[in-house]
């Protein structure tokens, strides 16, 4: 795909629908519009939302085609345990780097590079949690923010596995007593449940009973402020199964508890819920013989 | 979400929080972002993107907070179809309500368009039965879609929205010019064509319309090899499920158990949902009986 330019799409945008250039001049000149759509001039960021009602153009869109670009988001992703790229890692600390401006504060560049160069020598020594004085500086940074941002969001959930499930847990409260449940988009509350289930599941792994049921308590409660989401619905249902055919190993329970998971396999691509049950016979939570 | 939503304070807030000093988000022009902040200038796309990466902010998140970073079209098709196993959620009036507040005085066809649907989608669930468009708007919506070249996602949400209360051959035609517009070249949108698919799928088959497995079946194989989950995934196996070459009663059967399932995990609403669909769709789906 050849990468298109704002004013580009605007005016075809604009031709197919029919629009005037007075339709979508909002607080500018037609004359402005028109060198705008010519790429003579840039307008002020405000421009684009005023395509929104007469193009039905909306920022995503703008994404979707690279003409914002959100660059290094990909960089992010493979920081997770899961994903983890050195090479990706180390590109995206040079690029934060390269925004700090000496001797100015800026406590997001400062936390998120801290955390990256840890995560490179955790990955490098073998190492299982993060130094205190980084979850300490993490710890500090997150107690003043009432919402996290997505990079916010994505630095946290990945930290929680470099730090001691307690920490974690603490955090994930935190985080949960700040948020205004009422006033808050249904995506940042399914964002902190993904938060729950992290903590619940790491929880499992370390037979962490207490913290898994609190985790789970929790879940619950903010699913039922949120329409229905299949994924978590499920990943509640399933952990809040473990949690029982742990605390009571009866059966019935470890019956509930596979039938639970077999069922997941409408929620989950094949191959993701085939290598889901092969990790919980993995982790000794079930066998097998139960999935034949 | 606040409706007056001020980006500068936003931006403001947003950097004292994280202590960021004005210099450390805009070394060049750190005076321009204070006068911005404060709704004293605007500013241009490029130095926001700067201030932006400096502190970490990206479009997702203004569009959690800013009502100006969110058309007011998107807004509404994101909230009916998250809450669309839900007929009887609260937010999905809320969602007609906010729209029409955001595009209240507007001049635009778009918008006209939109209110006719949004009207005879009023009309429908109030009666609960089909309701189509008037012809005219039908055709309206149909040459919106036609002339467009290179689908935006207000063209996916629009055919969406519309889908159930287009007649047939309308919706077919339509829905034709999606599979046209949908191209590897531009994979960001799949999820949107997805979307569109499943619902106009899920209409032919309960309007037992002779073509829609030869129309839909298709592209639904080739959206399943992508590998979609949660809702996606518990559609596409429903649908899977429903066109099976089988008996009538090996379908009820496996839709039975399919429906077990979401009991299971406490689906109450697409358990529901799902059931409806299934009287509709199962008796006598043309083309698929053993």
């Amino acid at each position: 795909m050849a990468t298109q330019t704002l004013n580009a799409l605007v005016k075809h945008l604009r031709h197919d629908r029919g629009v005037t250039l007075e339709d979508i001049r909002g607080d500018w000149s037609v004359a402005s519009m028109s060198r705008f759509e010519h790429g003579d001039i840039e307008l002020a960021d405000s421009v684009i939302a005023q395509m929104a009602i007469p193009l039905g153009l909306d920022y995503e869109d703008l994404i979707y085609r690279l003409i914002l670009s959100e660059d290094n988001l990909e960089d992010w992703r493979y920081l997770a345990s899961e994903d983890w790229n050195e090479e990706n890692a180390v590109h995206l600390l040079t690029q934060l780097n390269a925004l700090k401006v000496p001797g100015m504060r800026n406590d997001f560049l400062a936390v998120a590079t801290a955390v990256i160069k840890e995560l490179l020598s955790i990955h490098d020594e073998g190492r299982q949690n993060m130094a205190p004085e980084v979850v300490a500086q993490l710890d500090q940074y997150l107690a003043n923010i009432t919402e996290f941002s997505r990079l916010e969001g994505m630095l946290f959930s990945l930290s929680l596995e470099y730090v001691p499930l307690a920490t974690g847990w603490q955090w994930v409260a935190r985080q949960i007593k700040m948020m205004d449940k009422l006033a808050v988009e249904p995506q940042v509350i399914r964002r902190v449940i993904s938060f729950c289930a992290a903590i619940g599941e790491r929880a499992a792994i370390e037979r962490q009973l207490d913290i898994m049921g609190k985790a789970t308590a929790e879940m619950r409660c903010l699913t039922q402020t949120i329409p229905e989401n299949a994924m978590q619905r499920y990943n509640l249902v399933s952990l809040e199964a473990l949690h029982k055919d742990f605390a009571d190993p009866s059966p019935a329970n470890h019956a509930h508890l596979i039938a639970v998971m077999k069922a997941g396999a409408l929620i989950f691509a094949p191959e993701v819920h085939q290598s889901i049950v092969q990790y919980t016979i993995a982790q000794g939570w079930a066998t097998a013989e139960d999935f034949q | 979400m606040a409706e007056q939503f001020n980006l500068g304070r936003f931006m403001k807030s947003y950097r004292e929080q994280r202590h960021i000093s004005l210099r450390a988000a805009s070394p060049d022009a750190a005076s321009t972002l204070s006068r911005f902040e404060n709704g004293k200038t605007r500013i241009s796309g490029d130095r926001l993107r700067s201030v932006m990466q400096r502190e970490g902010v990206r479009y997702w998140d203004l569009q959690q907070h800013a009502i100006e970073y969110l058309s007011p079209f998107k807004q509404l098709i994101d909230r009916l179809y998250i809450t669309r196993f839900d007929q009887q959620s609260g937010a999905a009036p809320e969602a007609v309500r906010l729209y029409k507040a955001r595009t209240h005085g507007a001049s635009s066809e778009l918008v006209d368009v939109v209110a006719a649907i949004l009207s005879t989608r009023q009309e429908a669930l109030q009666t609960d039965q089909e309701q189509l468009l008037m012809p005219a708007e039908q055709e309206r919506i149909q040459n919106i879609l036609f002339r467009a070249r290179d689908w935006i996602i207000f063209d996916y949400g629009l055919l969406w929205l519309a889908a159930p209360h287009l007649d047939s051959p309308t919706l077919k035609r339509s829905f034709k010019r999606a599979v046209i517009q949908q191209s590897d070249a531009m994979p960001a949108y799949n999820d949107y064509f997805v979307r569109v698919l499943q619902r106009v799928f899920l209409i032919l088959l309960s309007r037992r319309d002779e073509e829609a497995v030869e129309l839909c079946g298709p592209q639904l194989k080739k959206a399943a090899l992508n590998g979609y989950d949660g809702e996606d995934s518990l559609t596409i196996q429903f649908l899977d499920l429903v066109i099976q070459p089988s008996s009538v009663a090996d379908k009820r059967q496996n839709v039975s158990q399919f429906l077990d399932k979401l009991k299971l995990l406490e689906l109450d609403h697409m358990r529901a949902y799902f059931a409806d669909l299934a009287t509709k769709v199962i008796r006598d789906v043309p083309g698929t009986e053993a």
